[in-house]
Formats: structure tokens, C-alpha cells, sequence
């Protein structure tokens, strides 16, 4: 056991998760606030269907639309608590958050089968709608009374209160909650050697299951890691099972939530729903593993998909400072950097506030402002172009705008083809003169970024309408298996086999061109 | 505050997880050398046809062979009947097709002709090819049809080949 490589493996793998779920987490801080400032205590518990049937179907369909992963989940599981909200709609509603947002169900349909991922939703309702009926008849005393809270003002105040709510937010208790699931990222590092799992979710294995239920608990992973993982399963011909349990249980469950859910719920509950969650999703990875096998793949021997699990050095390795920068380097995008810097100035505000208003009296500042009767404002000139609007609308306005904010950035996210074929068409020329000369480390850089170019063609063809055609379609399908070759002769060091490869991927990235028009 | 029960399994459960780390803990010479050097290259089957013009080859010697339609034949890979790997080979070939230069039309033609053939030709090597062990055409009764599909099949490789060469030659000049 060489103790560097723990340590700075499981280093690594938390910062890795840390700046991935940067953008999800200050989404969390935000819907929190919003839940906590502008719907109020009463306004997020009718959210949630109240005590109606419509609770847990409503829980479902907010976690599939609002975009939080499991850790920008705890601090809205906090709030909802708070507002009296049963304790079965909370975990429904802390389990599907993460697993689904618009931009990874538009990757999900381009799955070989985008029934797939329609079963996978429709699994997760059955699943949540039965957890949580279980546990509001096993533990109807899980709620607690909705706590007073103050009404917020309109105007600059409700804003200036949702601001500092957030604030708030990041220096709460939720916070050390995301650390210890973060923490728990490390744990499963130390325990994974690297490339360990390559073999772990073969389509004949009957034991794949249980081994991503086993290695998902622990991981953190965001709902779009997960959707390209389980893509890349379907894509490689793995055990359909296997990506479900990935899914559920790898997006939804996480070390700190269930040390939030043992904080709040006692061990023996959170036990009981760990168990019954657990049961309740092997019974569906193994009902869904025939019916959703795609046909005509042919299964790999390995796969990559679930390296970052697994420590990233080995023994032996030199100077992991540098390979710890080059893997944070690698995988960060910008929106991640700047969402980074955004939760490291939270922090730090978050930090001041406690140390300079431990009397919480800025916020009693805020909410201060007199409440204004809107008739009054109808009486006043020009009163009417002046209106108050209720929280509701403003509520509707946020969450409604976080909604089609992210549907927006599928846009963003997606570019138009054209657009994806000048980068591949860049990149190809970067590969092509790696693969002619054996630099290895510039193949390592770019393949991974071809692939999920390649990947957001297809997807950015059917956002827009006008879904490749077959012909297309398999000259894509073709350079991908092209690309993942030569990435496989890439991490052999094989000249002979990566000049090969990479020339048969040349080839079939002009062919690729061609169908598209060029 | 949490409970002191919660508290004990808290601390319990870190203890247990600091054991497993230090008897079990990343092993990591073995780990990663188990992983990712012998990812000796699985990626095809031992009858994958590398090229559209070889799969047709393979699929007419399948139906030209009187033995693969009456009594079995070897097959490239051992551990498959005839109609198993003919059925795999007409499964391939729209990927196989648009590993090359085929245009639209001829592709379309492909992929029409395998949309048609995979299916029967798997239900059958799963069906009675299989109880009857060794795996032939016998019973199939559509073995005319898919000769008509073999034989346009050739006919698109030839053309593409004789076009190939054509630009080869030219090339050369």
C-alpha cells in the first residue's frame, strides 16, 4: 500500500468532484433561498402537493425539472424540512433531483435506444412513489412542525434577502454535509486501485449490479457524468442493470446525505429506507436488464466509464502534483471554473457573515420594510404600472426561469452541427499529426474531447429538429469506434496500432463530412 | 443534536471503513496492471469481416456451399453454426457499408436488406438450427431470397471495387 498514492488519489478525486458539482451546488444554494425567502414556509409545502396525494408525483417531477445534483440537494432537502414538508416526499424528492436535468435527458435520448431512458424515468417515479408511501406508513411522525419564519418585503429587500439567504445557505450545516459526501468521493479512491472496475459491468456478469450498488453509494457523480456513463455502457454493450443501479444510486445517494438523512431521521429509519431503496432498485437492474439489452452490439471486455471512481495514480507514478493539476485541467470546463470561484466567494461571504452578524441581524434588517397593501398602490398615481407582485409569481418566475434557463442552455451546451464539425474538424487535425508522430500525451488530451463532440453532434441534430439520417448517423457511429481504437492503442503506447487507427479515423471523418454535406 | 446511538454507528462506521482501507486499501500495483495492460484488443468477434467487401465474400461462400444449407458447415469461429455467423454478418453490414466510400443509395439498399434478413436468420439459428445441433439453413425457406440479396450485394462491392480501382490506376498515372 504506497500511501502518496492514496492520499493524493483521493486528493484528486474530491477536488475532481468539488469542481464538477460547482455549478449544481450554487443552483442548490439559489432554489434554497428561493424556497426560503420568497415561497416561504407555506408557499414550498404547497409546492410539494401539501398533504394530498399529489405530493410524491410532484416531488418526482420538480427533482426531474429542477437542476440540482446530490449535493445542491441538501440544502433544498433542508428547506423543505423546514416547511413541514413529510419526510417521504423530502427523499423522493433528494433522490430524483439529481438524477435527471434537461440537458442530460437530451443526451439520454440519444442513447441506442431512448427507451432506455424512458424506462429509467418512469422507474424512477415507480421508485420514489413507493419509498415514499413506505415511509410515510412506517414512520408517519417523520415531519416536524413547519418553523416561523418571517414574511420578506418586496422590492430591493426581497432581493437583497434572497442574496444573503444564499449566503446564508453556504455557511450553514448543509455545507458540511457536501464536504462528507465529497470526503466520501476520497474514501471510495483509497479503496479503488486504478482501473479496477474496468471489468465490472460486463453484460453476462450477474454480479455487476451489486458491484455499482456497491461502488455507487459512496460516489458522487453529477446527473451529466452519470448520463454519458450510462451511455457509454449502452454504447459499449455493458449490463443494462448495472447502469441503473449506476443511475439511481451513484446520482441520488451519497455519503453526506446519508449522514444528513441519520442526522434528521435516526439511523434505524435511514437504514430501513437505505435497505428497501437498495432492494427495490436491484429488483428493477435485473426486471430491466433483458428488455433494455440493446441488440446488435457487440460487448467490449472493458470499460472506461467508471475510471474516475477508482484512484487515478499507481505506484510508482512521479511528480503527482503535476498529474493531479493536468487531471483537474483536463476535466474542468469553464462554466465549472467559474462556478468554482462563485462557491469559493459564498464561502467566504458566508464565513463573514457568521463571524461579523452572528445575530442574524442584516437579515432582520431586510425584512424590516413595511408590507405594502396593493390597493394602496392602485391608489397612488402611476400605481398600477407599480405593482407588487405576489410571491407566488415571483417564485413561478425563479424556479419557471431556472427551468427554461437550463432547457436554454441545452442550446448553448449543444451547438449547432455545423459548428461541432469546424471543432472536430480542428481537433482531427491536432490527432493527426499526434498520431503520425506518437505524441502520446496530445492524443490523451484530445480523443476524450473529439468523443464528446461526437457525441453533441447527435444530440444538437435532434434538439434542433433534424435528427441525423441513417447514413449519417452510422458514419458517425463509425468514427467514434474509430476514435475509441485509437484511444485504446493510445493508453498500449502501440505506434503501429495507433497510426492505423488513427489513419482508418481520418478516413472516416472525411466520410463523416461528406454526409453531413461538406 | 444527533442521538448518542447515531453518534456510536457514526463512529463505528469510520472505524470499519479505516479498517477495510488499511487490510484492503488500494493495492495499486496490481490493480492498475490488471486493468490496463492486458486490455489485449477484444473489440471483434473472431468472424468480424473487417470490410463490407469481405462480409459479402463470407456470405456467399455461406450460401454457395451445399453443405451450409443442408449440414453444417465450419465456420470461421469455432464456436459458431453457419447461420449464426451468416445471421451476425447481415446484422454488420450497415456499419460495415458505412465504413466506406457506398453512397446513399447503395447504402440504403444495405441497410434495407439486413433490416430484412438479421431477424429471421438469428430466430432461426436460435430455433431449429440450433436443436438440430449443427446449425444449417435447412428449414430456413427463404434461402432464395436472401441468394437475391447476396447476389446484389456483390454486385454493389464489385462496382465500388471496380471504381476504386479505376481511381487507383488514375492515380498512379
Amino acid at each position: 500500500m504506497d500511501i502518496q498514492v492514496l492520499i493524493w488519489g483521493a486528493l484528486t478525486r474530491m477536488a475532481q468532484a468539488l469542481v464538477v458539482g460547482s455549478p449544481t451546488i450554487v443552483v442548490g444554494w439559489l432554489i434554497a433561498a428561493v424556497f426560503e425567502r420568497i415561497l416561504g414556509r407555506d408557499g414550498t409545502y404547497r409546492l410539494f402537493g401539501g398533504d394530498t396525494w399529489r405530493q410524491l408525483p410532484q416531488a418526482w417531477l420538480l427533482g426531474m425539472l429542477l437542476p440540482v445534483c446530490s449535493l445542491g440537494v441538501i440544502p433544498v432537502m433542508q428547506q423543505m424540512r423546514k416547511s413541514g414538508i413529510s419526510g417521504g416526499t423530502i427523499l423522493a424528492f433528494g433522490l430524483t433531483a439529481p438524477l435527471f436535468n434537461p440537458i442530460s435527458v437530451l443526451y439520454g435520448l440519444t442513447l441506442s435506444d431512448p427507451w432506455a431512458i424512458l424506462a429509467f424515468s418512469l422507474c424512477s417515479l415507480v421508485l420514489i412513489t413507493i419509498l415514499g408511501v413506505l415511509w410515510d406508513k412506517l414512520f408517519p411522525n417523520s415531519r416536524i412542525p413547519a418553523e416561523p419564519l418571517d414574511r420578506t418585503p418586496y422590492g430591493l429587500q426581497r432581493i437583497g434577502a434572497v442574496g444573503l439567504s444564499m449566503v446564508q445557505q453556504a455557511a450553514s450545516r448543509s455545507t458540511l454535509y457536501m464536504l462528507l459526501a465529497i470526503l466520501g468521493v476520497g474514501i471510495l479512491a483509497m479503496l479503488l486501485p486504478a482501473g479496477i472496475l474496468q471489468r465490472a459491468a460486463g453484460k453476462e456478469d450477474a454480479m455487476a449490479p451489486l458491484t455499482m450498488s456497491a461502488v455507487a453509494t459512496l460516489a458522487y457523480i453529477t446527473p451529466m457524468t452519470a448520463i454519458v456513463q450510462v451511455a457509454s455502457m449502452f454504447q459499449h454493450g455493458n449490463s443494462v442493470a448495472a447502469a441503473f443501479a449506476l443511475l439511481t444510486l451513484g446520482t441520488g445517494v451519497n455519503l453526506g446525505l446519508l449522514l444528513w438523512m441519520i442526522r434528521h431521521y435516526t439511523l434505524r429509519r435511514s437504514l430501513v429506507w437505505l435497505g428497501c431503496l437498495v432492494t427495490i432498485v436491484l429488483v428493477m437492474s435485473y426486471s430491466l436488464d433483458r428488455p433494455l439489452r440493446p441488440k446488435g452490439i457487440e460487448p467490449a471486455d472493458h470499460t472506461h466509464a467508471f475510471d474516475t471512481y477508482c484512484n487515478p495514480f499507481v505506484s510508482g507514478d512521479q511528480n503527482y502534483w503535476t498529474s493531479a493539476k493536468r487531471i483537474l485541467q483536463d476535466s474542468a470546463t469553464p462554466a465549472e471554473i467559474i462556478s468554482l470561484g462563485f462557491v469559493a466567494a459564498m464561502l467566504a461571504l458566508g464565513g463573514l457573515n457568521v463571524w461579523l452578524d452572528p445575530q442574524n441581524r442584516w437579515m432582520q434588517w431586510l425584512l424590516r420594510a413595511p408590507s405594502v397593501d396593493a390597493t394602496d398602490l392602485v391608489k397612488r398615481p402611476g400605481g398600477m404600472r407599480d405593482i407588487v407582485l405576489p410571491e407566488w409569481v415571483i417564485a413561478c418566475v425563479s424556479l419557471g426561469g431556472l427551468v427554461v434557463a437550463s432547457v436554454l442552455g441545452c442550446f448553448l451546451y449543444y451547438p449547432p452541427v455545423s459548428e461541432i464539425r469546424k471543432e472536430m474538424h480542428s481537433i482531427e487535425a491536432e490527432m493527426f499529426t499526434s498520431y503520425q508522430s506518437g505524441e502520446w500525451d496530445k492524443l490523451e488530451y484530445w480523443i476524450p474531447i473529439q468523443e464528446d463532440w461526437a457525441h453533441k453532434m447527435k444530440v444538437s441534430a435532434y434538439l434542433r429538429g433534424k435528427p441525423l439520417d441513417r447514413y449519417t448517423d452510422l458514419k458517425l457511429q463509425v468514427y467514434k469506434n474509430k476514435l475509441e481504437l485509437l484511444e485504446h492503442a493510445t493508453e498500449d503506447r502501440d505506434s503501429k496500432e495507433a497510426l492505423d487507427y488513427g489513419r482508418q479515423g481520418s478516413l472516416a471523418f472525411g466520410r463523416l463530412k461528406r454526409a453531413l454535406g461538406d | 443534536m444527533m442521538s448518542q446511538g447515531n453518534s456510536k454507528f457514526v463512529f463505528f462506521m469510520g472505524s470499519c471503513l479505516l479498517g477495510l482501507l488499511v487490510c484492503f486499501g488500494c493495492d495499486s500495483k496490481s490493480g492498475s496492471t490488471d486493468g490496463v495492460s492486458d486490455q489485449e484488443h477484444e473489440h471483434f468477434p473472431a468472424h468480424w469481416p473487417e470490410s463490407i467487401f469481405r462480409a459479402s465474400q463470407r456470405i456467399d461462400g455461406i450460401l454457395a456451399d451445399p453443405v451450409a444449407t443442408s449440414v453444417g458447415l465450419e465456420t470461421e469461429s469455432p464456436t459458431l453454426t453457419s447461420v449464426a455467423e451468416l445471421a451476425d454478418l447481415v446484422g454488420w453490414l450497415p456499419i460495415l457499408a458505412a465504413d466506406s466510400d457506398l453512397g446513399r443509395e447503395d447504402f440504403s439498399r444495405i441497410d434495407a436488406w439486413s433490416a430484412q434478413w438479421t431477424e429471421p436468420l438469428r430466430k432461426h439459428a436460435l430455433g431449429s438450427g440450433a436443436l438440430a445441433g449443427n446449425g444449417t439453413l435447412e428449414g430456413f425457406g427463404q434461402v432464395d431470397g436472401l441468394r437475391e440479396m447476396a447476389k446484389g450485394l456483390s454486385e454493389i462491392c464489385r462496382n465500388e471495387q471496380a471504381r476504386i480501382d479505376e481511381l487507383q490506376k488514375r492515380y498512379a498515372e
